[in-house]
């Protein structure tokens, strides 16, 4: 059975590439141009995904206003936030409401169908929790299970979203080594500016220290990248 | 030289000065009603009194046709010797007669007439060139003196003096006794005879003789030489002095004269009101010169006793008269009001009341003491006022300049705070219409420095329509040719992405700033650490960092210093040339650390120095591939700011390259 993706986009033109390109991808895809419009499809029926712009039409902030709708009704529903918005206010608000990764429209069609399908892995893994043999990275207090795409931290579950998950891999599966910014761009698939790394590494201790308040594992390398450090087991 | 608001308004203060001109004239005006108060009234009381002395009027009143002689009281019977000597104060009241043909040099007479209780006495000094003694064989061709007066029962009497010889002189008939004396100008003659034989007029002539006979002779005196004519004697009466007595009150003075001005009787004294006298006081004077009416010095008695005065003339014209004159004794001003004395619907004589003006100027000196009092009041406390006032003006003012000056800081931001926007008064609304203004312009200026980022957000859109539309491009089945086109498009997007992410960055940074979180690490190391990643970074480049060892602990965020230093290193690295150093240093110096990043490579043009950290200012020439929008350095300024530094762009002091010189405080309790 395909997946059913659901793009709530006002912008026609990039909603169409976008159901283009997914459908192309062998999913099905339906567009929804207004938040009323989509919440009324998804009376009758949630699509497996959703990737949702903020910014529809009249609604400023009606990408959040559905989000929240849709958390409500389905806890596991990946959404995904695509949008103009690139300031780290929106993206912190939005992850904050449930969403499983916040993407700017810089992406590529490429990254972006990368991480769907990272997204369709993760919670197909999680109905089907009884495989087990998982794909796991094993460093010490940190065992990240990539099929479920699951990260936990001295036993916790540590919550995140897609990039982040990415992020951590690239920097734990060569523990000591340093990783420059364009190699967490190119792991995360993302095209990202310093800036922004720079937030999503911050927002990664900060889950970890919530879990752990010490949490050191990540050292910055200034002028260079980051590295996860070796040691820490 | 600025003229302050304050100073303009002490100025203004002075306007009050006119309260002091306005009570002088008003004090001016009260004085001079009060004086003709005064005034009426003296007259007045003059004019009651010349109508009783008028009923007592002594005076027989005759057609004459000789000068009146006023003879003067003398204390004491005289010796007939010839001398002036025991003739006491009336010495000095001679009288000067000239001749019949006006001055002459040959003749000139000085006479006096005093009278005692029981005689009349004439003393006659003769100036006379040529003497000439009587010789009874020669006929008149003498020196001699007529003497003429009428006896109490109507008759004329004229007795003829004259002498051989220098001796006693009797007159032809012995009722006259005396001595003629010569003297070094000529000769002089002392003469009485008894007063109750002389009624209401008395005269003498000297007569020149000069050895030849004249017709008619050389003569000088009150009276013709022939006739019957003779002027009048006139001598203080005390019995009208007397009549007055009791209308005298302290300070004053009563004159009562004749129609000639002979004064009769006289009657108190100008001294002893109020004690006012020869003390005075400097303010007393200054009074005085500022209140005094105009005084006249035509008013006087002259030396024979004769009073003149334009009181005196409107008096003895039927009117009364007053004048403010200065008594040449005295100080200050006295008042004279004179009244006719009408006999028969004639005028015969005058009455005078003085007084001193001391009374009134008591009155007026009093009120101008409290007007000057007042006014230094009134006029102090407006400059007070005023002054106080302005002082408020101009704190108000000057601190609105001082909030208009300190609103633009100078990095351009704007801070609208300007104080006094409560004020209701026109200061009030320009501090409105400037914090209107300020307002404004700090929408304005947060609008432009937000365009970047809002015209980077505003152009992502359509951006993502072309980046997808070519991402879905890629999939279709394309010529070769068209394959390079779509990838020039996407090569396109690309750098277009690069710049709208540049353009956003300094939001970016900005809100990094605001959620940023200081801690505690060594600037050393963080420096040290991020040359090494730049030298693997840029490995064309020589970067080098120089610092002393050992810790240098910092309060701050140390990803954001590394964004500035990226920044400062991505700038030095395009201007260098590829063999040119690249040197991070650090140093300190008491309170502060010093970081500095030098390049080799082209000098900055002297204007750009300091603006270069504004936003969009660029020096770059020519095209590189990196999209440049000048922000570098107004990030690198953001973040120095964040810590409390500064920033500032110079050429190397050897001439060769740049600086870029960091100031962070070394406070090492940093909240």
């Amino acid at each position: 059975m395909n997946k059913t993706i659901a793009i709530v986009e006002d912008e026609a033109a990039i909603r169409a590439n976008y159901v283009d390109a997914f459908a192309r991808q062998g999913y099905r895809v339906k567009g929804y141009a207004s938040r009323r419009e989509a919440m009324a499809a998804f009376e009758q029926r949630l699509p497996d995904l959703v990737v949702i712009d903020i910014n529809l039409g009249d609604e400023v902030e009606g990408g959040f206003e559905l989000c929240r709708a849709l958390r409500s009704r389905d806890e596991r529903l990946p959404i995904i936030f695509l949008t103009a918005r690139d300031s780290e206010l929106d993206a912190i608000s939005g992850l904050r409401l449930g969403a499983d990764d916040y993407l700017t429209k810089d992406i590529s069609l490429t990254h972006l169908v990368a991480r769907v399908v990272a997204l369709f892995r993760r919670s197909d893994a999680y109905h089907a929790s009884s495989e087990s043999d998982a794909q796991t990275v094993d460093r010490g207090d940190l065992k990240l299970d990539l099929d479920r795409m699951v990260a936990q931290f001295k036993g916790e579950t540590i919550p995140l979203t897609v990039t982040e998950f990415w992020l951590v891999h690239a920097l734990a599966r060569y523990p000591g080594h340093v990783k420059n910014r364009q190699q967490l761009m190119d792991a995360a698939n993302v095209v990202l500016d310093d800036n922004t790394i720079t937030s999503h590494v911050k927002r990664l201790r900060k889950k970890f220290t919530a879990s752990d308040p010490d949490f050191d594992a990540i050292e910055t390398v200034y002028g260079m990248g980051y590295r996860w450090r070796g040691d820490a087991t | 030289m600025s003229f302050s608001l304050r100073k303009q308004l002490l100025v203004v203060s002075l306007l009050t000065l006119a309260l002091p001109v306005a009570g002088y004239q008003y004090i001016r005006e009260m004085e001079s009603a009060l004086r003709v108060d005064h005034e009426t009234a003296l007259a007045d009381g003059a004019l009651a009194v010349a109508r009783v002395v008028a009923d007592r009027w002594p005076e027989r009143e005759e057609p004459i046709e000789g000068d009146t002689m006023f003879a003067h009281r003398l204390d004491s019977a005289l010796a007939m010797d010839g001398y002036v000597d025991d003739w006491g104060q009336a010495r000095g009241l001679a009288l000067d007669h000239e001749t019949n043909l006006g001055k002459s040099d040959s003749l000139h007479v000085r006479s006096l007439l005093g009278h005692d209780s029981v005689y009349l006495y004439l003393f006659i000094e003769v100036f006379d060139d040529y003497v000439t003694w009587w010789d009874p064989g020669r006929g008149p061709v003498h020196d001699r003196l007529l003497v003429r007066w009428t006896r109490p029962d109507g008759r004329i009497e004229t007795r003829l003096v004259q002498t051989a010889a220098p001796g006693p002189v009797g007159g032809d008939r012995g009722d006259l006794l005396g001595e003629w004396q010569p003297n070094a100008n000529g000769y002089q003659i002392e003469l009485r005879v008894q007063r109750r034989l002389v009624d209401e007029s008395f005269g003498f002539v000297v007569i020149d003789g000069d050895g030849v006979p004249m017709d008619p002779p050389l003569h000088a005196g009150t009276m013709p030489i022939d006739g019957d004519s003779v002027g009048l004697l006139r001598e203080e009466r005390p019995a009208l002095g007397e009549l007055v007595e009791d209308f005298v009150d302290p300070g004053e003075r009563w004159q009562i004269a004749d129609r000639f001005g002979w004064v009769l009787a006289s009657s108190g004294s100008l001294d002893g009101r109020d004690g006012d006298g020869a003390r005075d006081s400097l303010l007393t004077r200054i009074y005085r010169w500022i209140l005094d009416p105009k005084l006249t010095e035509r008013r006087r008695v002259d030396t024979a006793g004769r009073v003149f005065g334009p009181d005196i003339t409107d008096a003895r014209s039927g009117r009364q008269g007053t004048v403010w004159y200065r008594a040449p004794d005295r100080p200050g001003a006295v008042v004279a009001a004179s009244a006719p004395i009408v006999l028969d619907d004639r005028i015969v004589g005058t009455v005078t009341l003085e007084q001193q003006s001391a009374a009134i100027l008591t009155l007026t000196r009093s009120a101008l003491t409290r007007l000057v009092n007042l006014t230094v009041m009134a006029t102090a406390t407006a400059a007070f006022g005023l002054l106080g006032f302005a002082t408020w003006l101009s704190f108000r003012i000057r601190r609105l300049r001082n909030a208009a000056e300190g609103a633009l800081k100078s990095d351009g931001q704007i801070r609208a705070s300007i104080p006094g926007v409560d004020a209701r008064d026109e200061i009030g609304d320009l501090s409105r219409s400037f914090a209107d203004l300020l307002e404004q312009l700090r929408e304005y200026t947060d609008y432009l420095r937000s365009l970047a980022g809002k015209l980077s957000h505003e152009l992502r859109t359509p951006l993502a329509v072309v980046r997808s539309s070519l991402d879905n491009l890629a999939n279709e089945s394309m010529s070769d040719e068209a394959q390079v086109y779509a990838e020039r498009a996407r090569d396109g997007t690309q750098r277009l992405t690069r710049i709208l992410t540049a353009m956003s960055e300094a939001t970016r940074v900005e809100e990094s700033i605001d959620s940023a979180e200081r801690e505690r690490f060594d600037l050393r190391a963080v420096l040290d650490g991020a040359t090494s990643g730049y030298r693997d970074t840029y490995p064309a480049r020589n970067i080098v960092f120089a610092g002393p060892p050992g810790p240098h602990p910092f309060m701050g965020v140390p990803e954001l210093l590394v964004q500035m230093l990226d920044k400062l290193i991505e700038n030095a690295v395009d201007f260098t040339p590829a063999d040119g150093e690249i040197r991070i240093s650090l140093s300190r110096q008491a309170e502060h650390y010093h970081v500095s990043v030098a390049n080799d490579g082209p000098l900055l043009p002297p204007a750009m120095q300091g603006g270069l950290f504004d936003s969009m200012v660029s020096v770059r020439r020519g095209h590189t591939e990196q999209s440049h929008l000048g922000l570098g350095l107004f990030i690198a300024r953001l973040i120095t700011q964040f810590h409390g530094g500064d920033i500032r762009g110079e050429n190397r002091a050897d001439g060769k390259g740049v600086v870029f010189k960091i100031t962070l405080p070394a406070r090492e309790n940093h909240a």
